[in-house]
């Protein structure tokens, strides 16, 4: 029993261990002229074959990993991908700081690559910056929206709108987005999209409480109904520190980000208490009070259940990323239980960025091969149908997919302009949306167009070294105190421990008196 | 004489040797360097004044204390019963009863504690609103079998015509129950304790997923540190729960001594 114990309480210890001794040499060795490419990416993340999909008449390819192989060995190129996955990007940048492990391309989030960027791994910068000219199927400077037939052959490559926000962003948190320090220099953005609330407008606690799903809805325009008694325990938010964060100071700062009129503005207020902020102890400790209001208004925290959750109706409202959003609607219509729509306040939201990003020592051509060819739309298009987050590759390839999925016959000119022109293009372009729809699907795959118009779309940056403070308070925000109950509890087992030991004793007492009693009794027979 | 490799008995323990070496024995002196050493590598005592000026930190603490115990405590008062109904073969013919008990434990624990959410989700007692119970609850189904079992062998092993002479002797129930049962089952309640309060000290999933992750415990906490990239933080509270639970094994081990020797003295 007590070897087994100890095994137990050394399982934490030899979880820590791993990370430390797991190291791998593997880089390429071309014997038989098999270039190994290297890439890591999260889970679930890449377009795979699903062959009960494929009767129902879905995708019959192969996975995105082995259509690129075949199409590098029409080139004729041997190439193997070994394609490793992680569970959270802060594990994953623990693994690559030590610089044991090594790959060819990294997918990560936008704070996530600005971590990277800052890390030296023997000497050498932990990343390098992208040749644009290898990749012509992302970096298209030259993007103009059209189809071929109109004799447009600039309509690929990534969206200009994508380009220019991760061009406004620097490549180390906290510094100036001059050349040479974009983010747009260092990375192939993979999807996009959008942090926002996932609402059951029919949700029977709330229909209890005597809320229309009408005011439901004219409500989730607003961060602030989060902290709403009306919807007390319906909600579930972000078991995690950024999004949560983001959310608060949304909150907190709301007359601020609505007097701001640049994005420059909007995005300097919506990175207080990160690396650029001089005054961040208070905007953290400032952030952190209206956390702790809004813990006490919600069902629980949560990262992963609650796209499940709020299908089978245990929540009626959960703050998602909009391809869980998209997963969760989907899913409701499926099960007919949940009829979910998805709303971005007017406040505005973070908007993130799914990069890849090339290491240091990495294969370059093969990695620019693999960059372009996922970046072709028909790639493209083959992962946002497996994934359902949204791709950054505009022009007439994507278009059409999203029309074929998205439009009708009859509806509104869903305008999705600023993500198909080019700048100064003044042609409108959108799908066909039943008014009905306008707040589902479509709205977390591309965010209303007014929102972009009124720069309500910023970019939350890495906190650099004041990430301690923030998970400080984070840590204070998860934080729940005994109840009262528990408090008696203690003081009533307490109560029972002395009584207990004062009885043993009392018998011991007894006892020896007994025993003594006879004794002498037996002695004096 | 030449005495070349020629096989020995002890070489058999090699290839644990091997594994406590690799996985026990470093993973500690890892534990123990980074604890008290600072981001650039030097000796500091930085985690440890960190964790003990951070009431958040410390009030974790007593709170997966807390935890850990209740989930003992109702454990015990909860299986005890039952294993000395499942130890009389008139109650678990075949012993169907107490394979009945611990079928849970053949189901993956994450799986049971889902469905335990689901349970009191549809009781409407929750994690929503009440996390503490709620991950009590499901701290105590999760381990109920791990307490019943060792106190089922305890019982098993009764000596029955010594209650059966304490009773003939004049003692009330009570008495027989207090001042034979009790001490006889003793050993068994000691290891089905720590069967229990080990694990739940270091335990975060089954808190995580019933207190819909309003409540953070021991476990978690260093969870966090360490994917936050604060090793040396992290690796000080790993080695502040090996301590606790070094010290719990010491205060088990004595007490199990010391009752042995009152026993011994009683008759």
């Amino acid at each position: 029993m007590v070897s087994f114990n100890k095994l137990i309480s050394l399982i934490p210890i030899t979880i820590i261990a791993i990370p430390a001794l797991a190291s791998c040499g593997g880089n390429n060795n071309p014997q038989d002229g098999t270039i190994y490419l290297k890439v890591l990416n999260s889970e679930d993340y890449i377009y795979k074959y699903d062959e009960e999909d494929a009767k129902k008449g879905g995708n019959p390819n192969p996975d995105m990993i082995v259509q690129f192989e075949q199409y590098m060995e029409k080139k004729g190129q041997k190439v193997r991908v070994i394609y490793d996955t992680f569970d959270t990007m802060e594990n994953m940048y623990n693994t690559l700081k030590t610089g044991k492990t090594k790959y060819d391309l990294i997918c990560a989030s936008e704070y996530m690559i600005q971590k990277l960027a800052k890390e030296v791994v023997n000497d050498k910068p932990l990343i390098q910056k992208l040749n644009k000219e290898s990749i012509p199927n992302y970096f298209n400077d030259n993007y103009k929206f059209g189809s071929e037939d109109e004799g447009f052959d600039y309509s690929y490559g990534c969206s200009p709108f994508i380009r220019n926000k991760l061009k406004s962003m620097p490549a180390v948190a906290g510094t100036e987005a001059i050349e040479g320090n974009r983010m747009d220099d260092y990375v192939v953005c993979y999807m996009w999209g959008t942090l926002g609330i996932l609402y059951n407008p029919e949700y029977d606690l709330l229909k209890s409480r005597g809320l229309t799903p009408d005011q439901i809805a004219n409500d989730m325009t607003d961060w602030d109904s989060l902290w709403d008694s009306k919807y007390k325990k319906a909600i579930a938010i972000k078991d995690s520190m950024r999004d949560t964060y983001c959310i608060g100071l949304m909150h907190k700062y709301k007359d601020l980000l609505n007097q701001a009129k640049t994005i420059e503005e909007k995005n300097t207020i919506f990175n207080y208490g990160g690396e650029a902020d001089p005054d961040y102890k208070k905007h953290i400790n400032e952030v952190k009070d209206e956390l702790l209001t809004l813990r006490k208004n919600v069902f629980g925290f949560e990262v992963d259940s609650g796209k499940q959750d709020i299908v089978t109706g245990k929540i009626g409202i959960d703050t998602a990323w909009s391809g869980d959003a998209v997963y969760s609607m989907d899913q409701g219509d499926e099960e007919k239980s949940a009829r979910l729509y998805y709303s971005i306040p007017t406040e505005g939201t973070n908007l993130w960025f799914d990069c890849w990003a090339m290491q240091t020592g990495a294969n370059v051509e093969v990695a620019n091969e693999f960059l372009n060819f996922i970046s072709d739309p028909i790639n493209a298009n083959q992962n946002m149908g497996y994934i359902g987050y949204t791709s950054p590759i505009a022009g007439i390839g994507t278009f059409a997919y999203f029309d074929e999925t998205y439009s009708e016959d009859e509806g509104e000119l869903y305008d999705v302009s600023y993500f198909y022109n080019a700048d100064g293009e003044e042609e409108k372009h959108g799908f066909i949306i039943p008014e009905s729809e306008i707040h589902r699907q479509i709205s977390a795959q591309f965010p209303l167009a007014e929102l972009e118009k009124n720069n309500k779309l910023m970019i939350m940056q890495d906190y650099g070294t004041h990430n301690d403070d923030i998970l400080t308070m984070w840590e204070q925000v998860k934080h729940e105190s005994l109840p009262i109950w528990a408090v008696i509890l203690i003081s009533v087992e307490a109560a029972l421990v002395a009584a207990g030991i004062t009885w043993v004793v009392v018998i011991k007492v007894k006892d020896k008196n007994r025993r003594k009693l006879r004794k002498s009794n037996s002695i004096a027979k | 004489m030449k005495r070349t490799l020629r096989f020995q008995r002890k070489y058999l323990c090699i290839p644990y040797v091997i594994f406590l070496i690799l996985f026990i024995i470093i993973p500690i002196l890892l534990i123990i360097f980074y604890a008290f050493t600072n981001k650039q590598g030097f000796f500091s005592f930085d985690a440890m004044i960190d964790f003990f000026s951070t009431p958040t930190k410390i009030s974790i603490l007593l709170n997966s204390l807390f935890i850990a115990v209740q989930t003992t405590i109702l454990c015990l008062v909860i299986g005890y019963p039952v294993a000395y109904f499942l130890a009389n073969k008139k109650y678990n013919k075949n012993g169907v009863l107490i394979t009945l008990f611990i079928m849970p434990m053949w189901i993956n624990f994450v799986l049971r504690t889902g469905a335990t959410r689901d349970l009191l989700t549809w009781l409407g007692v929750n994690g929503g609103n009440a996390p503490y119970f709620a991950t009590l609850v499901g701290m105590v189904y999760n381990y109920l079998p791990f307490t019943i079992l060792p106190l089922y062998t305890a019982m098993l092993k009764l000596d029955k015509s010594q209650i059966e002479a304490a009773s003939d002797l004049g003692a009330r129930p009570v008495q027989v129950f207090t001042r034979n049962i009790l001490p006889q089952s003793l050993p068994g309640i000691i290891s089905a304790a720590t069967m229990v309060f080990m694990p739940t000290i270091s335990s975060y999933v089954i808190s995580d997923t019933m207190s819909e992750g309003k409540i953070t415990l021991f476990g978690s906490s260093i969870y966090i540190s360490f994917s936050n990239n604060q090793w040396n933080t992290g690796s000080f509270l790993a080695l502040i729960m090996l301590i606790i639970i070094f010290i719990s094994m010491l205060v088990t081990h004595k007490f199990s001594n010391e009752e042995d020797t009152v026993r011994g003295g009683t008759w």
